[in-house]
């Protein structure tokens, strides 16, 4: 059984911008989540080429089992949620309610929710945008100009590239130069 | 923790916020009661405080009126201190036609929750704004007109402001970075123009109608810091619509602040007569939308000054807009006094002189095509005669925010204090919009050194000194 990791908006918004989020989830070997609190959230990308946008549909991905959609349930992290918001949207704080009570992985790029994270100490596996991909990458054998192209979608539909002191930056920048 | 957390919430507040949510969307507490399987008694007492929610109540309570948990638990999060002055403030018994409350007040708590997430930006960067508030200038200790009042406080304010005489370029960030004011455009109906509140805590709070045109919305700016000036405690709600409203004191006082703030009356005199001399002839219209353009507002009211100052005809508005509803091509108009067939050519002739390119090829086609442009058949068309003499500051928009709200967001998202949800809801954007405006604040800087110029790529939020 793959472990589960809990995406929150940011990544998912991420990773559909590439153009391949069903190779990406599929390709992973993991199985991937959201929180309800996300699934409910608008979600739009941009598409520069033609500047038009486009509501993103999470119903066909959820009806094809590419991401399964969880709720806080018990009691513990009901209350865990609604403690969670006074610092966090609720979909980060869902997610991270969620991640903590089950002992899944979270795949985030906040900064907020990954420094309340660490700064409460607890014990949930992160994930970003970029490691995901780069896993994927290895895992699937992505050749390197296939990843510049998914890439190039990210950062035109999505707007996203790490910035300078990202772990991940110069796995980024040296495959966009490359 | 059960206890804890739902301890920690002030049941007065989170009942306050729930009643709120459940006005906002015209419900009774007894169809909540009813959607939620409460009983009505239940609602009654969460709302009044009185009972503590559950986890379960609390997140149906969210569902049910599609709000976030978050709005409703945060400690900093709206709490509507506004909304009486607000209620009080809402005119429709001054109106002939009555605008929907609901509507009304939903423009009111938009302005209020901007001005709350515009406080918390300001408390999660450590940064409070700036106050330089004037004294307050009481309508009831005036002893002369509010429109002689208004004149004389809005010299006092220009002076107080160093503005001189001269037209304000950028009237937003006179009222934000010299005043201290919260000044935020944004949809709203159509027929309000702007509204007013303040209290200690928020300061000066200011919204306009995004979608008026660029100088309506300089006007309804000067208009609200008039209540501000006269009236700070008691909120406004500036409504385009004839009826008693605009009879009243205090909207008489304002409308003549906005006149003579915008243009005051040597400024204006000393610009015609610069015009005069030039040329040695009336005022004509384009004389009028130049004006307009020059001290940022509508052609309107640079003609209502104008007479007001007694330097066109009394009426000339008026008249000018009924002749050009008779005629079948371009009117004549006489701004001047003298008669009207000789006004005729004066707006094409100065129009004319104007040297684009544009003017180069309409004065090929024929001497009328200027004013044919601006001038359509049965009606007066002031933005495309804005257009035909170049004045560009038409096609201006307001922005919808404060550059300093953007740039604190900016910081505070990048210290980690805002999620990028938190962003994206501050900016009332989705979360790629969001991204975008950030990036745009990512902007370039020239650098020059002797003959040599590079760009530097800089974050407009981040400090010019080093830690």
């Amino acid at each position: 059984m793959p472990a589960i990791v809990i995406q929150d908006a940011c990544v998912l918004i991420n990773l559909l911008a590439s153009g391949r989020f069903e190779d990406i989830i599929n390709g992973c070997g993991l199985s991937f989540a959201i929180s309800q609190a996300v699934a409910r959230e608008a979600m739009v990308l941009h598409y520069a080429e033609t500047n038009e946008r486009e509501k993103i549909d999470l119903q066909p991905l959820i009806g094809k089992g590419l991401l399964a959609v969880l709720a806080a349930e018990s009691e513990a992290e009901k209350l865990r949620f609604i403690e969670l918001t006074m610092n966090l949207d609720d979909g980060e704080a869902e997610s991270v309610a969620i991640a903590e009570a089950r002992h899944f992985a979270l795949a985030t790029d906040d900064r907020k929710a990954r420094n309340l994270i660490q700064r409460e100490g607890l014990n949930i596996e992160l994930w970003s945008t970029c490691a995901l991909l780069q896993h994927w990458q290895g895992r699937s054998s992505v050749a390197d100009n296939e990843m510049i192209i998914i890439l190039t979608h990210i950062l035109q539909r999505a707007r996203y590239r790490p910035k300078a002191g990202h772990p991940h930056f110069a796995w980024w920048t040296s495959l966009m130069s490359g | 923790m059960a206890e804890h957390i739902l301890a920690k919430l002030d049941p007065k507040i989170l009942g306050e916020r729930l009643k709120s949510a459940r006005r906002d969307l015209g419900l009774t507490q007894e169809v909540v009661a009813d959607r939620l399987g409460f009983v009505r008694t239940t609602v009654v007492a969460i709302e009044k405080g009185e009972r503590r929610v559950t986890a379960d109540e609390l997140l149906a309570f969210a569902k049910c009126y599609g709000r976030n948990l978050s709005e409703l638990v945060r400690h900093s999060g709206f709490s509507e201190a506004l909304t009486p002055q607000f209620r009080a403030a809402l005119p429709n018994s001054q109106l002939e036609t009555p605008l929907p409350e609901e509507q009304l007040l939903r423009v009111c708590h938009d302005l209020e929750a901007r001005a709350e997430d515009y406080l918390e930006l300001e408390e999660l960067c450590q940064a409070p704004m700036p106050r330089d508030y004037p004294k307050q200038y009481p309508l009831e200790d005036s002893r002369v007109g509010p429109e002689q009042f208004a004149e004389d406080v809005a010299q006092e304010e220009r002076n107080r402001l160093g503005l001189g005489d001269a037209p304000i370029s950028d009237l937003r960030a006179v009222f934000e970075e010299a005043v201290g004011l919260r000044v935020f455009f944004f949809q709203m109906l159509p027929s309000v123009a702007g509204i007013f509140g303040y209290n200690d805590r928020l300061g000066g709070c200011i919204g306009v109608n995004i979608s008026h045109p660029w100088y309506r919305g300089n006007w309804s700016l000067a208009h609200e810091y008039a209540h501000f000036l006269t009236t700070r405690f008691y909120a406004d709600v500036d409504i385009m619509q004839r009826g008693r409203w605009g009879k009243l004191r205090a909207e008489r006082f304002a409308d003549a602040f906005a006149a003579n703030f915008l243009m005051p009356r040597s400024g204006v005199n000393r610009r015609l007569s610069e015009v005069e001399m030039s040329r040695k002839e009336r005022i004509t219209i384009a004389d009028l939308v130049t004006l307009a353009d020059y001290f940022g507002v509508s052609v309107q009211a640079m003609c209502l000054r104008l007479e007001n100052l007694k330097r066109v005809q009394s009426g000339s508005w008026d008249r000018l807009r009924a002749c050009l509803r008779i005629e079948s091509g371009p009117a004549a108009v006489d701004f001047g006094g003298g008669q009207g067939g000789e006004a005729c050519a004066s707006p094409q002739r100065a129009a004319m002189a104007e040297p684009t390119p544009a003017n180069a090829k309409r004065r090929a086609e024929g001497p009328l095509s200027i004013l044919r442009q601006a001038l359509k058949p049965g009606d007066f068309k002031p933005d495309k005669a804005r257009q035909a003499l170049g004045l560009l500051r038409s096609a201006k928009r307001h922005a919808e925010w404060p550059v300093r709200y953007l740039l604190l967001a900016k910081a505070a998202y990048e210290k980690g204090e805002l999620s990028e949800n938190q962003l994206a809801k501050k900016l009332r954007a989705d979360i790629v919009s969001a991204r975008e405006i950030m990036d745009e604040l990512d902007s370039l800087v020239i650098s020059e050194e002797g003959e040599d110029f590079s760009i530097i790529p800089v974050d407009l939020a981040s400090p010019v000194s080093a830690a």
